[in-house]
């Protein structure tokens, strides 16, 4: 499905991400763990298509974000760190911004944002000015915004942060279903606990290298995921 | 402590002149005293360089039949409306509305520090305002009378004393905004309202300027009379500016008393205000609220949600639309009368032709909604970038929205002049085209200098719709436009008949709009990506 193959991304002199290789099958969930500054951030913006590289190759199903970005981009959905989303649009007119861009039909729009909204407890918040929402209200619009047009690819960054547990725990099961569906997710995360848990297979990114990946069990064996982390980390 | 905070706001004030965005790099000392220099030398010779021409036309009469203090007293009113006008619209989002607002007040800074920074930045931008009229009246006053060192002391006193009464006029004016926008739902519509009601007194008393002035020098004796009778403080704030004393004791005593209810008034609700989301609505949405639209007009549709969501957009870069309209509304009850004098100076319908144009040009280039649109996108670009839009429609939404509001508005004038003028077919033709040619290419012009110039690191919304270096630029662009069309038209208007340089400047401005928006299409899209 996604294959990344010796990405590069240089800010200047300084190589944020070097020669990085991965591949995320249909159905998985690909959690993507490192250090603050480790270079995941800029990784999943490469791969989203914001962010330029210098060398490597992104392709989704043979799709390259390069050469052809809007193909590409009509199968991924995007959810950033900090969803800084139109704050002068109402919660329902981002949403059908997203699905127009998307050319979804009204009935399915309508079932979907009804099923989510309900979902997320934000129905009755729809009609406010996103301006009015609160970072975990803006994150569930977010989640919503991206679950819309039922994309093939999903790529998260840190999307736990700011969602209560309950919405959180709702998160979990939109993933595992939408991969059982058929789509993969790959998503950072800080909290180690979600990623051994949730994921299907692991990476671990450290000063911009790639210094492990694989399933669960191969990267982390017998041991937690913390240990093995720390340990990477310190060595 | 306050240091540091106004470093803070004026470095991101006058970012332009030491930053360049297309390198990304600071800019060497040399060409950021350049820029300032440029920026000085345009404000000095546009604007403060008309004030002094109305100086020398009434410092010499009024000083010589003793009214020196109608002189001051005039050019202390006028600086008051012109820094208001300039201040007071950005004086509400300048106190309360900065996006770091969470970052600064969760920082160990006394709040009293803030509102004091934020002052300081209403009170720069009233200041500079004021002074472009105070400085050249005050030059022309000691030039045409000779140096005095009570009209000295007492004419710096007087600045002085105005710049404070300009920022505290801003500011209990846009304490009042504040106050009702902490209480309503609509803000835009409020504030943008409010506004246009002090525009609209503001270009009443200026299209009656020209009269008024000559009125006063023919007649200075009875209105100093009557001035003096029915409007005192207006005649103590006059006399502040001939040295007398117990005017400026007067008028320092009012402003230091307005500046402690300011400051009271401002530290007490402060807080308040700046944290307030004020009311929004709780609609539930229905089924008439998801609709589906095409990828291009849902594009149109958010940049016109953003332009009439935001009364700074509006008032700041749409503010030639409502000029159309009140130009095209004169030209229909008064146009008659324009006519019948050109044509008892034998002047022929190209001639008229061209006034109109510039007089289209003039009205345009204050609509300039695409210059920022880059810019605004800010820290939510990496939407548009993420989703599967290609950057050339994505642009084009932004060009279109400028496009359509500027020509129709302009349009709006050419039809009223044709209707009015009652020209020939060839010039009407030509006069019912130029809106959509000069829209095009201010369009397109525009987009140029906001990818060029796109910051998006804002931290407050003025900086970019107003403040920017962009937007300087287009409207700078904009005279020089107007003073190539009149000086091409004119100068070939000798030597051709007027509709021949008439057609010239539209050929011209076609091929230009055409090669900026190539330029838009190939550069503009890379840029933009590289954003």
């Amino acid at each position: 499905m996604l294959k990344i193959e010796n990405l590069t991304k240089k800010y200047g002199d300084k190589v944020a991400v070097n020669n990085l290789s991965l591949e995320i099958n249909k159905g998985e969930i690909y959690g993507f763990i490192g250090h603050n500054g480790a270079g995941k951030t800029t990784t999943l913006k490469c791969v989203v298509g914001i962010s330029d590289f210098d060398e490597g190759e992104i392709t989704l199903n043979g799709v390259s974000v390069k050469e052809s970005p809007v193909e590409y981009k009509k199968k991924i959905a995007y959810i950033p760190d900090n969803p800084d989303l139109y704050e002068y649009m109402t919660g329902i007119k981002f949403l059908n911004f997203i699905s127009d861009v998307f050319g979804i039909d009204t009935n399915t729009r309508k079932e979907k944002i009804d099923k989510l909204s309900e979902q997320f407890e934000i129905k009755n918040d729809l009609g406010k000015p996103i301006s009015t929402y609160s970072h975990g209200m803006k994150q569930k619009l977010a989640i919503i915004a991206a679950w819309i047009h039922s994309p093939e690819f999903i790529i998260m960054d840190e999307p736990f942060v700011g969602l209560d547990p309950k919405a959180a725990h709702i998160l979990k099961g939109m993933m595992r279903e939408a991969c059982d569906n058929g789509c993969a997710i790959f998503f950072s995360t800080h909290v180690l606990e979600v990623a051994e848990k949730l994921c299907d297979k692991i990476a671990i990114i450290k000063k911009g290298d790639l210094i492990k990946s694989g399933t669960m069990e191969e990267v982390k064996g017998d041991d937690s995921l913390e240990d093995v982390f720390l340990e990477m980390e310190e060595n | 402590m306050l240091k540091i905070l106004l470093k803070r706001q004026f470095s991101e004030i006058f970012k332009g002149f030491y930053y360049n965005a297309k390198t990304n790099s600071t800019r060497s000392k040399k060409s950021s005293v350049l820029f300032v220099v440029l920026f000085v030398l345009l404000l000095t010779v546009f604007v403060g360089g008309m004030f002094a021409m109305i100086a020398v036309a009434m410092c010499k009469p009024l000083f010589e039949a003793n009214f020196g203090w109608l002189y001051f007293a005039f050019f202390s009113v006028l600086a008051f409306l012109f820094g208001l006008f300039g201040s007071v619209f950005n004086t509400y989002s300048s106190l309360y509305l900065s996006k770091d607002n969470d970052l600064i007040l969760s920082l160990p800074i006394p709040v009293n520090t803030v509102i004091l920074s934020r002052l300081l930045s209403v009170y720069l931008m009233g200041a500079l305002y004021s002074l472009l009229v105070l400085i050249p009246a005050l030059i022309v006053c000691l030039f045409t009378i000779g140096f005095s060192a009570q009209i000295f002391f007492g004419s710096l006193l007087l600045t002085i004393l105005v710049t404070f009464l300009v920022m505290e006029a801003s500011c209990f004016l846009g304490f009042v905004v504040a106050a009702i926008s902490a209480k309503i739902k609509n803000k835009s519509f409020v504030t943008v309202f409010i506004s246009l009601l002090v525009f609209a007194g503001y270009y009443m008393l200026c299209f009656f300027a020209q009269d008024l002035i000559t009125e006063f020098i023919e007649n200075i004796s009875e209105y100093g009379v009557v001035i003096k009778d029915n409007f005192y403080p207006v005649y103590l704030l006059g006399r502040i500016g001939e040295g007398d004393i117990v005017s400026s004791l007067v008028y320092v005593g009012i402003t230091a008393s307005l500046l402690v209810v300011l400051w009271l008034c401002l530290s007490r609700t402060f807080l308040k205000i700046a944290t307030s989301k004020g009311k929004s609505p709780t609609a539930k949405i229905n089924g008439k609220k998801i609709k589906q639209k095409s990828l291009f007009s849902s594009l149109v549709n958010k940049e016109f949600s953003y332009f009439l969501s935001n009364p700074q957009y509006i008032l700041n870069c749409g503010f030639g639309i409502l000029f159309c309209i009140i130009a095209g509304i004169f030209i229909l009850f008064s146009g008659n009368t324009l006519v019948q004098s050109l044509q008892s100076q034998g002047l022929d319908t190209g001639f008229l032709c061209v006034s109109v144009f510039i007089l289209l040009s003039v009205l345009g280039m204050t609509t300039d909604i695409v210059v920022p649109s880059v810019s605004l996108e800010g820290k939510t670009l990496w939407q548009l970038k993420s989703l599967p839009v290609e950057t050339g429609k994505i642009l084009k939404a932004k060009i279109l929205v400028q496009f359509l509001l500027s020509s129709i508005s302009m349009f709006f004038v050419s039809v009223c002049a044709v209707i009015i003028f009652r020209i020939g077919i060839a010039e009407s033709v030509a006069i019912l085209g130029f809106p959509f040619i000069y829209s095009y290419f201010f369009a397109e012009y525009g987009m140029f200098l906001g990818i060029k110039r796109a910051n998006l690191n804002w931290s407050n919304e003025v900086i970019v719709i107003k403040q920017s270096m962009a937007v300087f630029l287009y409207i700078i662009s904009g005279f020089g436009y107007a003073v190539f069309l009149s000086t091409f038209c004119f100068g070939f208007g000798i030597i051709l008949p007027y509709i021949i340089p008439v057609y010239a400047v539209l050929v011209i401005t076609l091929c230009l709009a055409i090669l900026v928006s190539q330029w838009v299409k190939s550069k503009g899209i890379t840029l933009f990506n590289e954003l």
